[in-house]
């Protein structure tokens, strides 16, 4: 079975190297010698955008291997649903994974613009389910809806669209949405449902994604945890008479020797301060999500070596990338045959897909790409030994 | 002041659709396969509209064709000039939606993005897309949604509480922030689209020529009176006026009309001193913006580069290449 791999679009700027810092690439710093996209010279503006940046580091996962990138989406990005058609002509291949909460795009509109930009990409779009992390953020977006009614709306957002691409006339009257004689123009039914990758940990996420996701998209977690959340998608997935396929989101931090890529923790570290470990802690929302990813951390930080995760079972797992930038803490950090083998437990272990990322996103999408996965075996039954201290008890077990 | 003249893309792909292409005799080789989109062909369309000396691609919205959002956003890049227009139905996407969309296509096409508010869309058109809302509401939920759109898109700090629409500690951050507002482009008889453009509109959009015309200037002129007496027009710039027309325009009169089609609705057809001199009369009496149609797209944008902007006395010329 084919394993599709994305890499993240940043779309709210990239730094040019791990770390506390100013995100150099992209304009959320103000504009100076050092600073990428827009470029700076003599003074102004040179007239480049962030989107030629963004632009390139897609071509730069495409050229390298990677089936797409997702483009993510919260108050301080740039919107997907306007990148992607904008970069529509700079890839050939390259899938755009869109993130969106269904909340604020009624569901027959979503459905058009999909349609269409699956006709300007020649069918690359695909979807990243998303439906909020409630708190300010949500109230930022104009979203009043509580945290069980979303995933419910979500859900609803989900029969509608595909209601109204897939049957015409196509007529609905649900909770949150209600559709008279609907149904695409031609050219646009024509086109494919984009592939759905689905977000949240809740029990309403879960119950959503058991109906809806083609792929249950998860951060990187412990995974003892982990497996357990995975189990239930399945079981609510069976219930709806579905298979569901699972994908993982981290950071990948690898280097010829792991020796080098702890190096580069450890720099990164240095740059860390007091109100960036509080900042680990920080987060009002109603997410459930990041309420697990602050449980499987320790109770107190003074060293990056405190943030080893599933140290027991295999060491470089890290919980800390979340000091540099917002969202999941848990990413890989190993030498390549190491950070490979991590990709290819987790194959084993039942996952279908992965969403990778590293800082900076361009040069390490050519590094990851080029020194990473063409080690992965992606279970071929004679995988690469696993360089840990102990076997993964996990890769052994039947999922 | 010179007139701005913008050329209308056609989304409903009607013409050099690839998925419609004729086929060629077995013997002939033939790459075209899958290899073309329609988006191809608008491409096209966007880059003769550049090079004739238009300003500005109006992308009309159109239950039966691709999305105007998408078809501007897929072309921002690929010229280097042209202001896109893409109609947009207030209710399908949230204001603060809109506003992050538009920040972006800010970003990316250097503030090359205008707003057409569709304020006439058939109701059964708008059910159809999940709009139930009608008649007064419509438009006070209209309302709302530019004046949302409009903060969370120039205001840091922005809250928002209405009947349909309510923002906490909203407006976006940093770059995203303090591009200029798109321009607003309105359209629209009705008193409750009249009474929006008199308030929120930078351009009203009339149609038609002859007294037709001169009585939609009328009823323009009256609302923006209205409004100004009560207060409601939020810009302190007048509203200007802008005209939708289809443009048939060839070597001699006769050929002209050999080529109307009878679904065209009521184009403006000559020769080409004729047509320019219309134009001519049209911005004298007061037109500032034209949004020109004609088919197929590509060759009329051309001929009108080619023809008829090189007649129109200063008062109509393109601003841009007013040579």
């Amino acid at each position: 079975m084919a394993i599709d791999v994305y890499w993240r679009l940043p779309l709210h700027g990239c730094k040019g190297e791990l770390g506390i810092g100013r995100a150099n690439r992209g304009d959320w710093s103000p504009p100076q010698a050092g600073n990428l996209a827009p470029g700076f010279a003599s003074g102004a503006s040179d007239g480049t955008t962030f989107a030629d940046h963004v632009a390139d580091i897609a071509r730069a996962a495409e050229i390298s291997g990677f089936y797409g990138g997702l483009l993510v989406s919260f108050p301080n990005t740039d919107d997907p649903w306007t990148i992607a058609p904008a970069l529509a002509r700079e890839t050939k291949t390259f899938r755009f994974m869109i993130a969106f909460q269904p909340g604020f795009i009624a569901p027959a509109h979503a459905a058009r613009l999909s349609a269409s930009l699956q006709r300007a990409t020649g069918g690359r779009l695909v979807y990243n389910i998303i439906s909020g992390g409630g708190g300010p953020p949500q109230l930022w977006w104009g979203d009043r809806v509580a945290h069980d009614d979303r995933y419910a709306r979500t859900s609803e957002f989900l029969d509608v669209l595909k209601g109204v691409w897939q049957q015409r006339p196509f007529d609905f009257r649900g909770r949150f949405y209600q559709i008279e004689n609907g149904g695409l123009a031609p050219q646009l039914a024509a086109q494919p449902v984009p592939e759905i990758y689905f977000s949240g940990s809740s029990d309403a996420a879960i119950a959503a994604a058991g109906r809806h996701a083609d792929y249950y998209l998860s951060h990187l977690e412990p995974w003892d945890g982990l497996r357990e959340k995975l189990d239930r998608v399945r079981e609510r997935a069976a219930a709806e008479g579905r298979r569901a396929k699972f994908a993982l989101r981290f950071d990948i931090l690898a280097r010829p020797t792991a020796e080098e890529a702890w190096a580069e923790v450890a720099r990164a570290w240095q740059t860390v301060d007091k109100r960036a470990l509080e900042r680990l802690d920080a987060g009002t929302g109603d997410a459930v999500g990041f309420a697990r990813q602050r449980a499987a951390r320790p109770r107190s930080v003074s060293s990056y070596r405190d943030l080893d995760v599933d140290g027991h079972i295999a060491p470089g797992l890290w919980g800390g990338f979340n000091l540099f930038r917002g969202g999941p803490g848990i990413g890989v950090v190993g030498s390549y045959e190491q950070a490979a083998a991590w990709l290819d437990r987790y194959l084993g272990a039942g996952i279908d897909a992965f969403v990778l990322a590293g800082t900076p996103h361009l040069e390490e999408a050519y590094r990851v790409g080029e020194e990473v996965l063409p080690l992965v075996r992606a279970r071929v039954s004679d995988r690469v030994a696993v360089p840990a201290a102990s076997q993964p008890a996990f890769a052994l077990s039947s999922i | 002041m010179s007139a701005s003249f913008f050329w209308t893309l056609p989304v409903e792909s009607g013409e050099r659709e690839p998925a419609r292409k004729r086929a060629f005799a077995r013997e002939l080789r033939d790459e075209r396969r899958d290899r073309f989109t329609y988006y191809d062909y608008l491409l096209q369309v966007a880059r003769a509209t550049e090079s004739a000396g238009f300003a500005g691609a109006f992308v009309p919205w159109s239950e039966r064709g691709d999305d105007s959002w998408i078809v501007a956003a897929s072309l921002a890049r690929e010229v280097r000039r042209l202001t896109f227009l893409p109609e947009l139905e207030p209710g399908f996407t949230t204001p603060v939606y809109l506003a992050k969309l538009s920040s972006s296509f800010q970003r990316l096409s250097g503030d090359r993005l205008a707003w057409k508010i569709d304020l006439e869309r058939n109701p059964a058109i708008r059910r159809a897309h999940g709009d139930i809302v009608e008649g007064a509401d419509w438009f006070a939920r209209a309302d709302e949604f530019v004046a949302a759109a409009k903060g969370t898109l120039s205001r840091e700090s922005f809250d928002f509480e209405g009947r349909f629409f309510a923002v906490e500690k909203g407006g976006l951050k940093g770059p995203l922030a303090g591009r200029p507002l798109p321009q607003i482009y309105t359209a629209g008889r009705s008193e409750g689209a009249l009474a929006f453009a008199a308030k929120h509109a930078d351009v009203h959009l009339l149609e038609g020529t002859g007294d037709e015309l001169r009585a939609q200037i009328d009823e323009l002129d009256r609302a923006a009176a209205r409004a100004a007496e009560s207060g409601a027009r939020l810009s302190e710039r007048p509203i200007q006026r802008g005209l939708r027309l289809e443009i048939i325009a060839r070597h001699t009169d006769e050929e002209a009309r050999q080529a109307v089609t009878p679904v065209k609705g009521d184009p403006l057809v000559g020769d080409y001193a004729t047509v320019s001199r219309r134009l001519d009369e049209l911005a004298r009496l007061g037109i500032d913006h034209f949004i020109l149609g004609g088919t197929p797209h590509v060759e009329e944008a051309l001929r009108i580069g080619e023809h008829i902007f090189p007649r129109l006395t200063a008062a109509a010329r393109p601003a841009v290449r007013a040579a």
